[in-house]
């Protein structure tokens, strides 16, 4: 497909990367000519110089024939702008990051009359990962597949976890819980284990299940076997603003500290919670306000290292969860191996989900993915797939007699409104939704068949 | 540095290397002469490329060094296994003298030392060879790599030190696609060339040899006086303005294609080429007819001067008079021409007129500066604004030009030839034009071998422009840290 991004930041470079990787056409345009130069030094793509919502530079760039922009520049207005000039100008489709709350209203005015296909407000799409992460504490990320159905939830191994040094054969028959180990990083290698793998202390892995089964799974897992009831938050931003309206009803005993005193009046007359006035850095105003006893701790202040100091310390108080906001993404890999387990970023947030709306649109065009996700830091594709037709080689056969490239596996299977953990002796057929983890890239479900 | 990639890399130039020698192989099938020279060539480049796609390098990027490395090295490499076939058949049977052919060859510099009057002896297969290499080079071998290879996308440190010129653009987003439309371009001038000789009444052999070295800027001919044995003036007009088209930015060409005419209109480096072109064919023109006495028609000495014009300018090195008998304005002139090359982007070698545009620009601002100090002035190229890294580039590019051409001058100065052969011959290769003045004219046979080899890698430096090679002979690169 031909794409065009505006803005060659954080989110702009790494989508553009991806979308290389993945063989479309990609055009960024940016106003700043640091960022610029690095990108078309390392990716193939054409570089322009200028504002991105100049018309003229626009149609230079091909607008008039893309089939998709990628408005994410720092500025909401000019996202907006580009969108409605490119489709003014005959791009199919339109991608804008709108961050500011108060435009949400307006977007959803002129949604329709601006054509955009899809809008994006990165704190938004994390105060979600965040309300996924609380329903199961002990994983580091969730995601669903299949309309929220299926979850795959990312958990860490403790070393005196009942999972370690058992193959996942020998898992399934103890415990007696339909549930599928479908990744596995160890170190810095990520694999796709099969049945005699055995799990060891230290090993993140991604585990599926249906709800109920994954609830007994991790009921199983966690030592601490009590409900969430209190939760300290450091940092009243926009994450916790938009997080205290999903969680609602089960915000349980949630307290915020929060810096700026505007933000907590803000907050204090939207929400019915405790608002703190005052440094969230600080310890002794952390252990007062219950650090000790909290059963979740996030770190949503603006500033990523003080998120991640506040988090190690909360660590060392022994809070049994702690959630860490990072907004740099490079970032991200130094504090997960300092010891910061869950970790939330706007823009891999922002990323994952504008790369997943993409390829659905490719999806359109070439392939038949449902939809997509990554886990283990991009490294393993989990992707979703309807049978449409028959296929020699995969439906009607047992799975065991399946021939799978390396490193693949066949997650699930839902048909008619159930989820199948499938073990060898399952077929797929005709009309299922089927579930696929691999760890390079697939655009088709025959490309799973060796 | 990743050795594994570097490997692989070169493992696949030397690949293709085989993969083109088959044409050779099958022009001397046609003329039923030995293959063995080929064969063995072949047989030699896929037992040591054949092992290199075994390794797996862990590491896939390949960063700004690596990239500069690999194309040096590569061009070295090709020319290295290049000159095989010509000590093999025995056409020149010192190895160093082959390699000098084979890398005036790639770097289309048409600097021969096949001496004077014994080209024509030599087996058309190899005569092919030799001639295939400037068409290769012309373009580029690792932009041909880069236009057949699937998924070579994202090495695109290999196209900026290959692509000449003071800004690499590519002309769709894609790498891949975009080197494939330049070789399309290519291939479709050089077949047009071959078709327009043909008409001419050329042979088809001659045809095709002789479209190799205008397209690819390069001039080597198969005769012993270079287009001048043709005696066929419909021919020297032909070639001559296929030499006028290799010397334009081939970006233009696309730009015609695709109908953006602006900005072909507006680009200010085909205007200055167009103009410097017909500016020093007048006075050239106007100088051999009014002092040289073989000249009775004006139309011939006009048809002269604008074939060693185009072709000098445009850095083949074709010849259909000796200029080194023109009188001296005429010769100094072409000697400018050397130095100054054709468009960027184009195949022709030399500094490139859009490099000496970027320079005298910032050197009428900072005139401007001496008596107004506060003006700030932005350099435009093409009406756009040019961002100030490309014009120190230009610059600094201007001053290792000269460090190395005094280098070099001094260097080849040792073999005791009087100054303007040793400028010359400098002056030529280091250009990739080929003929030089005074006793080089014919050959470069007279140089001692000390003095080929280095000329040898003068023509390299030339036609990578300079950079590639001189991050492989430093220190630096290969110092462990």
């Amino acid at each position: 497909m031909k794409i065009i991004i505006t803005g060659s930041g954080t989110v702009g470079s790494a989508i553009c990367h991806q979308l290389i990787k993945e063989g479309h056409d990609v055009t960024v345009i940016d106003s700043n000519h640091v960022t610029l130069t690095e990108i078309s030094n390392t990716c193939d793509v054409t570089a322009m110089l200028g504002n991105s919502a100049d018309v003229e530079l626009l149609r230079e760039a091909g607008a008039e024939s893309a089939d998709l922009l990628i408005a994410v520049t720092a500025m909401d207005e000019v996202n907006m702008l580009s969108c409605y000039a490119a489709r003014k100008l005959g791009t199919a489709h339109t991608v804008a990051r709108v961050r500011n709350p108060e435009y949400t209203t307006f977007m959803n005015l002129m949604k329709e009359d601006m054509n955009l296909s899809l809008t994006i407000n990165p704190e938004y799409a994390t105060a979600k990962e965040i309300a996924r992460i609380l329903k199961f504490p002990n994983a580091s990320k969730v995601d669903t597949f299949c309309d929220g159905r299926v979850e795959i939830a990312e958990i860490k191994v403790a070393p005196d976890s009942p999972l370690c040094n058992l193959s996942l054969f020998d898992l399934r028959e103890k415990f007696n819980i339909k549930f599928l180990v479908c990744g596995v990083r160890r170190s810095e290698e990520v694999y796709i284990p099969s049945g005699n793998f055995v799990i060891r202390e230290g090993d993140s892995i991604c585990v599926t299940a249906p709800e109920e089964e994954l609830q007994k799974f991790f009921k199983l897992i966690s030592k601490n076997k009590r409900p969430i009831k209190n939760i300290l938050i450091s940092g009243g931003g926009r994450t916790t603003y938009y997080l205290a309206k999903m969680l609602g009803k089960n915000l349980g005993n949630t307290t915020i500290i929060e810096k700026n005193l505007v933000r907590c009046e803000d907050l204090s007359a939207e929400y019915n919670i405790d608002v703190t006035h005052g440094d969230g850095t600080s310890q002794e105003l952390l252990l007062e306000e219950g650090l000790e006893s909290a059963d979740v701790f996030l770190a949503l202040s603006d500033v990523d290292e003080e998120n991640a100091i506040v988090s190690m310390y909360a660590k060392k108080i022994g809070v049994p969860k702690i959630i860490t906001m990072i907004r740099s993404l490079p970032y991200i890999d130094f504090f997960k191996d300092v010891g910061l387990d869950c970790i939330v970023s706007p823009k891999s947030s922002t990323v994952d989900y504008i790369l997943r709306f993409i390829r659905g649109m490719a999806d359109a065009k070439d392939s038949e993915i449902e939809s997509l996700h990554t886990m283990m830091n991009g490294k393993i594709e989990a992707l979703e797939f309807i049978i449409k037709e028959n296929i020699e080689g995969l439906t009607g056969i047992p799975i065991a007699e399946i021939k799978r490239i390396k490193n693949s596996l066949l997650a699930c299977i839902v048909r008619d409104g159930s989820i199948i953990i499938p073990s060898g002796s399952d077929t797929i057929n005709v009309g299922d939704r089927i579930i696929v983890l691999v760890t390079g890239s697939i655009k088709n479900i025959k490309d799973i068949l060796d | 540095m990743n050795f594994k990639m570097l490997g692989k890399f070169l493992g696949t130039v030397l690949l293709i290397e085989a993969a083109l020698l088959v044409f050779p192989l099958i022009v001397s099938l046609i003329y039923k002469e030995p293959i063995a020279p080929f064969l063995i060539t072949i047989a030699i480049l896929l037992a040591l490329s054949l092992p290199t796609l075994l390794l797996k390098p862990k590491r896939q990027r390949i960063y700004a060094k690596e990239g500069f490395i690999c194309t040096a090295l590569s061009w070295i490499l090709l020319s290295l296994f290049g000159a095989l076939p010509f000590v093999i058949s025995g056409s020149i049977p010192n190895y160093i003298d082959a390699f000098f052919e084979t890398v005036s060859g790639f770097t289309t510099t048409g600097a021969s030392i096949i001496p004077a009057g014994q080209i024509e002896a030599i087996p058309k297969g190899v005569l092919f060879w030799r001639s295939f290499t400037h068409w290769i080079g012309g373009m580029g071998i690792l932009v041909f790599m880069l236009a057949i290879m699937p998924g070579s996308d994202g090495n695109v440190f290999l196209m900026r030190a290959e692509v000449p010129g003071p800004q690499k653009g590519k002309l769709v987003s894609k790498l891949r696609n975009s080197s494939l439309i330049l070789y399309i371009i290519y291939l479709v001038l050089t077949v047009a060339e071959t078709i327009a000789l043909l008409l001419t009444r050329m042979p088809l052999y001659d045809s095709i040899i002789n479209a190799f070295g205008t397209m690819g800027t390069g001039g080597f001919s198969v005769l012993n006086d270079s287009i001048a044995g043709y005696n066929n003036p419909a021919a020297e007009w032909i070639i001559a303005i296929f030499l006028l088209l290799a010397g334009v930015n081939y970006n233009l060409y696309f730009f015609i294609l695709i109908g953006k005419f602006r900005d072909v209109k507006k680009n200010e480096e085909l205007k200055t080429y167009l103009i410097i072109t017909l500016v020093s064919t007048t006075l050239i023109s106007l100088n051999i007819f009014y002092n040289l006495t073989e000249y009775t028609a004006a139309s011939d000495a006009v048809r002269d001067a604008f074939f060693q014009v185009t072709s000098i300018m445009s850095t083949a090195g074709f010849s259909t008079a000796s200029f080194d008998m023109w009188p001296s304005f005429s010769q100094t002139l072409i000697v400018v021409l050397m130095l100054l090359g054709a468009c960027a982007g184009s195949t022709a070698g030399g500094f490139k007129i859009s490099r000496c545009l970027i320079v005298l620009k910032s050197i009428k601002r900072d005139i401007r500066k001496i008596f107004k100090p506060n003006s700030v002035k932005t350099i435009r190229l093409d009406g756009n604004p040019l961002d100030e890294d490309t014009v120190k580039s230009s610059l600094s590019y201007l001053s290792i030009y000269f460090v190395i051409i005094v280098i070099s001058v001094m260097v080849i100065a040792l073999d005791g030839m009087d100054i303007v052969t040793t400028s010359t011959a400098v002056i030529s290769c280091f250009n990739n034009i080929g003929p030089a003045l005074g006793e080089a004219h014919a050959s470069f046979d007279v140089f001692s071998y000390f003095s080929k080899l280095f000329l040898s890698f003068l023509m390299l430096f030339g036609r990578l422009e300079i950079m590639p090679m001189l991050v492989l002979f430093s220190p630096s690169t290969w110092r462990k840290n």
